[in-house]
């Protein structure tokens, strides 16, 4: 779910009433540079103000608008405006007593020479057709200026999510500049509420009651819930305007006539990409340059972005853009990065007599597990990673980090795995205090394991589960994988082995990936591959030590011996596209020796290099 | 009568303690591995859940892995894993699907060496693989010298752990040395949990005293050229020429030795099998299904 407070910079200092009149509010970049030095910077806003530059061509010479209330835009104040023109305009719009000019400002003579000169040559100012009609028809008494502070709005965003951890559990702030969204994890959370709307729903009503004003979408995957919280493109580009359409739909959209201005919109799993289509390229969050050299080739939706070349893509476009159109097409899977907790679960051991060996240590640890633990199990949940902090006599800290593939709440299975951790851990000098810290999520839905028996049955699931925690926390997450088949004619290339315990933490994705390990409802699943492949592929190929010029009629050594060829069957040719910078041209060919052992060996066309590949084992 | 009720509680008390003492051992089914001729050689007509079958090969690409997994396969039709511990980071698994193992069963656990940096908690450590390639002068791959002892520990351990877990059908690994205590382990570990376990060896284990069920000896021998074999056709049923004597490659075939059964039982025959050129998958051989239908036609 991606959740957006709708014009945030302008909507944080309403709310904590920063501007003597609140709803007459607009908001600038900085005016005093030495004053501004003196505010907490951050590298974040740092980038938040590299972004508003970029924008706004005017922000780099001085003051400029960033963005402004609905009331200051109905005065004629807009985004990227400079800040004194702002002012002037605001200042026209006053009352004035009866029969008074309004006072020559310099902006206001500029402006109006330079829309008689467009209007002399036949052209008109957009801005000034749409921005003049308004700041006539809603005359402005005052409106308040204040300067905009980046670091602020992203730490009241955290503060936000505080509010919104009862929903999902995981809460991240979007990875973009001048973020004004919160992204939840909200996979598996939508049954405890009555479904995804009555989930969003609620979540609305809460921050409505706090006095914030939000919108959510709720989609498959990051990229694609941005694009429908934003479906106009990043706030700064838009203003308020693209929101004030909101209070006439309906509160929650789900069907293809959604509205986009509702403040949730659900798109069905699986049809986010046709939902996509009309939305203009701004809410597919590529970076500015590009966006603007698209605008200037014609394409203006996300339907003929998604429609352009893939081959062609990375010589027009930025790696970023690229990235973040694979994430919209769902090729390539993005994580929320996650704000920690400001009350979470944890405890702390601290004392004047140290814990000197490994044995002690563990003691220590299972009575900061046992707390844990009991915290969880107040709170509802289980967790996925147990961090610790063992600190030394001389202030330096041990880290020790275990982890498990679906959310825990049992105290032993949680001392279990952070046992087999401890074995691996050095601890050279005594241990004064011991914090532990655990990630956590929603505890899945228990399954009735056994209907008639009295015994206590274990499912498959359950015991492969705990075999793999155990694996992955003594030997590392590493080194416990899945199979998954590309389509690459490349031998070393055509499978991919993938750790079954993903940093993403997705509970439910995760019960699939067990279940289908020891669901037998597979075993008819159809072979994908070549057959008669070698089950033993050396990583890199091995030049061979030939016995003569040619290996097929001569032999070779292996294993420190010779090897005569009785028979071989080939050549296989495997090549790939030349124009890459690591093509294949091989030819492959299946060796029979006298021994009756077979190889798999192949002569690179390029190097006329015979090498050994794999081994019929 | 009320000693005697003190005594008979006292009795059932001590069976019930009896009884929980006892190692309840899995249920045990006998799986064929779908090849006649093996499971004629077996002294239950296939192989048992819940052992360890040792499969001895003379030496590298004789397929034995690969007759293996294809009688790992029949396992599968059961709920649970098929893990395979990969010491040496080699294992590929593309042509695992046409021996009838669907990828997704397929849990691939490759331990590395722990390295300084794991040991405070980082991540890095170098792979077998990456070992090799530093010492380009080790000419044998899978010499046992080359792993180091903590590797070795770290396997056993997690070839342990998963023989004991009842989410895994079947685990498949590779080892030469394996002491007696760490057999005699696995066996009571795989006797409790149903697990079969198929340990590939070389031949150098034939001088170790072995803790397994079942120990096979999987052997390459060539037929005779000069006699001329006749295969039913798969689709039609009508006899033909083998394949291999047409296109004129050299007729290899695996031949498989029971070794020895539980009990120390002693075994006399083999089984002749040979393996698909175009698809890699083992079959009876030739000689066998031409005799086979030869007989069937007799009677």
């Amino acid at each position: 779910m991606c959740l957006r407070l709708l014009n945030w910079p302008v909507q944080r200092q309403q709310r904590q009433r920063l501007a003597d009149d609140a709803s007459r509010l607009a908001i600038h970049t900085v005016v005093d540079a030495t004053a501004s030095s003196r505010r907490r910077k951050t590298t974040e806003a740092e980038a938040d103000l590299r972004f508003v530059r970029e924008l706004f061509p005017s922000a780099k010479g001085g003051p400029a608008i960033v963005c402004a209330s609905d009331d200051a835009w109905a005065a004629g104040v807009r985004p990227g405006m400079p800040l004194a023109e702002a002012r002037s305009m605001v200042a026209e719009s006053l009352p004035r007593p009866a029969g008074q000019p309004p006072k020559p400002t310099a902006a206001r003579i500029l402006r109006e020479s330079a829309a008689g000169f467009r209007r002399s040559q036949g052209q008109t100012d957009a801005r000034s057709a749409s921005a003049a009609p308004v700041a006539r028809a809603v005359p402005v008494t005052q409106t308040t200026f204040r300067e905009w502070s980046p670091a602020e709005d992203r730490d009241e965003l955290v503060c936000v999510a505080e509010l919104t951890r009862r929903f999902a559990p995981v809460v991240g702030l979007e990875q973009t500049p001048v973020p004004d969204s919160l992204l939840l994890d909200i996979t598996g959370c939508g049954p405890l509420f009555g479904g995804e709307a009555c989930l969003a729903e609620q979540l609305i009503r809460r921050l409505t009651a706090e006095r914030y004003r939000c919108r959510a979408a709720i989609s498959d995957s990051v990229a694609t819930a941005w694009a429908f919280a934003h479906a106009q493109g990043h706030f700064l580009q838009t203003g308020p305007r693209a929101v004030a359409g909101r209070r006439r739909g309906r509160s929650v959209s789900t069907g293809a006539d959604a509205e986009w201005e509702t403040p949730v919109v659900i798109i069905p799993p699986g049809q986010a990409e046709s939902w996509l289509h009309p939305l203009p390229v701004a809410a597919a969050r590529i970076p500015l340059r590009d966006t603007e050299l698209l605008r200037q080739l014609g394409i203006l939706t996300i339907q003929q972005l998604l429609g352009l070349p893939v081959p062609d893509l990375p010589s027009r476009l930025s790696d970023q853009a690229i990235e973040r159109v694979r994430q919209l097409q769902g090729l390539l899977e993005e994580s929320i990065v996650p704000i920690p907790e400001a009350d979470p679960v944890s405890a702390t051991w601290v004392s004047e007599f140290a814990a000197t060996n490994r044995r002690e240590v563990a003691q220590v640890l299972q009575h900061l597990v046992d707390e844990v633990a009991e915290q969880l199990q107040r709170r509802y949940l289980g967790a996925v990673q147990l961090s610790c902090q063992l600190k030394q006599e001389d202030n330096t800290t041990i880290p020790l980090t275990a982890e498990t593939v679906k959310p825990v709440q049992a105290a032993d299975a949680l001392m279990e795995i952070l046992k087999l951790r401890l074995e691996g851990l050095n601890l050279p000098k005594p241990i004064f205090s011991v914090t532990m810290t655990a990630a956590v999520a929603p505890l899945p839905v228990a399954r009735q394991k056994d209907l008639f028996s009295t015994s206590e049955h274990v499912e498959p699931v359950e015991e492969l589960t705990a075999v793999i925690n155990r694996l992955s926390n003594r030997l590392g997450k590493n080194t416990v994988l899945t199979v998954h088949p590309e389509d690459n004619p490349v031998p070393e290339q055509s499978v991919t082995l993938r750790p079954l315990v993903d940093s993403q933490k997705d509970v439910s994705r995760m019960e699939d990936k067990l279940h289908d390990l020891v669901s037998a409802e597979t075993a008819t699943e159809s072979p994908c591959g070549p057959a008669n492949r070698p089950l033993r592929l050396l990583p890199v190929p091995r030049a061979l030590a030939t016995t003569g010029q040619q290996p097929l009629t001569n032999g070779f050594f292996w294993d420190g011996q010779a090897q005569n060829v009785q028979d071989c069957r080939g050549p296989e040719r495997i090549q790939t596209r030349w124009w890459d910078d690591s093509a294949v041209h091989r030819d492959y060919y299946r060796v029979r020796t006298t021994t009756g052992a077979e190889f798999w060996i192949f002569q690179d066309l390029t190097t006329r290099e015979w090498l050994l590949h794999g081994i019929f084992e | 009568m009320p000693a005697a009720s003190s005594s008979s509680s006292a009795l059932d008390q001590l069976r019930r303690q009896l009884m929980a003492s006892q190692v309840q051992h899995a249920e045990r089914t006998v799986v064929s591995t779908g090849l006649r001729s093996l499971d004629q050689l077996l002294p239950q007509q296939g192989l048992p859940s819940g052992s360890l079958v040792e499969w001895i090969s003379d030496g590298p690409g004789l397929r034995a892995t690969t007759l293996a997994l294809k009688c790992a396969a029949r396992f599968l039709d059961r709920p649970g894993a098929l893990a395979v511990v990969d010491p040496w980071h080699e294992f590929h698994p593309t042509s695992v699907g046409h021996l009838g193992i669907p990828l997704s069963r397929l849990l691939v656990v490759r331990p590395e060496p722990a390295t300084d940096a794991q040991q405070t908690g980082g991540s890095a450590s170098v792979s077998p693989r990456a070992a090799a390639q530093q010492s380009p002068a080790t000419s044998t791959f899978r010499s046992a010298a080359s792993q180091s002892h903590n590797q070795r520990a770290q396997t056993l351990w997690a070839v342990e752990q998963l023989a004991r877990c009842a989410g895994v059908r079947v685990l498949l690994t590779w080892n030469d040395r394996m002491s007696a205590t760490a057999q005699r382990r696995l066996q009571l570990a795989v006797e409790n949990s149903g697990v079969t376990v198929f340990l590939i060896r070389s031949s150098q284990a034939l001088r170790q005293t072995s803790w397994a069920d079942l120990r096979l000896h999987v052997q390459s021998t060539m037929a005779d050229p000069n006699v001329a074999t006749v295969a039913s056709d798969r689709k039609t049923g009508q006899p033909q020429l083998s394949e291999e004597r047409v296109s004129g490659r050299s007729r290899w075939r695996l031949m498989v030795r029971l070794i020895r059964s539980k009990n120390a039982v002693q075994h006399e025959g083999a089984a002749l099998l040979e393996c698909h050129d175009e698809t890699g998958d083992v079959s009876e051989a030739a000689e066998l299904a031409g005799a086979a239908s030869a007989a069937t036609t007799a009677g």
